[in-house]
């Protein structure tokens, strides 16, 4: 489920992270734990969980905005195709 | 099966605005930088955000009607609402801005006609209960 646009945007809130942490120290209790939420998000996305996985990300990346966006928009990916799998699903149900 | 029809944001109320305040916040935004003053610079990011989202709004249907669903994306990171037409219960306009879609299941679909011209929401509006009342047997009307 994870894809390249929620890998790159993972990766861009981490280095905005470590930036944060060498220049700025103190900085890094409220980068923190918004890295920590996106993360969390991400390890849930890969073990299964999308809807909840997806939506830790946009939240943790809220925190990153401008840059977070990339994140944002690749879970944004995630919870569409999901939309599209339970349209399939109640158009099977008919 | 009738060709897909949909809709984008059109006019000041949908992106013509937000480009102009997008191009204002990025002039006092490179003014910032210039004079080093960093409260003022900042706005030079947010501009180029306001830019960037403007113009997938510009680019992208917000409302697709196809053959058997609806589909709404308002925003770039707006959900996407997908709605068959078969569990369309009833189209109801409030004002020429404001549209509900209700569905079988109890919920309010709100289409987002405020980011269209008058006219072409009502012409969404008529293309819409149009291919509901298609598929199917209770006809539902716009109210």
């Amino acid at each position: 489920m994870i894809n390249g646009k929620l890998m790159f945007g993972l990766l861009i809130n981490s280095a905005m992270t470590a930036f944060v942490a060498i220049e700025q120290p103190v900085l890094l209790y409220v980068m923190g734990p918004f890295l920590a939420l996106s993360l969390l998000g991400a390890a849930l996305l890969s073990l299964g969980h999308a809807r909840r996985g997806a939506q830790l990300v946009i939240a943790g990346s809220i925190g990153f905005i401008p840059a977070g966006l990339i994140a944002v928009l690749g879970a944004r990916d995630v919870l569409d195709s999901l939309a599209q799998q339970e349209l399939e699903a109640r158009r099977q149900r008919a | 099966m009738s060709k897909d029809y949909f809709v984008k944001s059109q006019g000041m109320a949908g992106t013509g605005f937000k480009t102009g305040m997008a191009v204002v916040l990025i002039v006092l935004g490179s003014l910032g930088v210039f004079l080093q003053a960093g409260g003022v610079a900042a706005s030079l990011g947010l501009g180029i955000l306001m830019l960037f989202t403007t113009r997938w709004e510009k680019n992208n249907p917000i409302v697709r009607l196809h053959g058997d669903h609806l589909e709404l994306k308002p925003g770039m990171i707006a959900p996407r609402r997908l709605v068959l037409y078969r569990d369309v219960e009833g189209v109801k306009r409030v004002s020429d801005a404001r549209a509900f879609v209700t569905t079988a299941d109890a919920k309010r679909v709100h289409l987002p006609l405020a980011v269209l011209e008058p006219s072409a929401g009502s012409e969404l509006l008529q293309a819409l209960v149009k291919r509901v009342n298609e598929v199917r047997d209770k006809k539902v009307a716009l109210t």
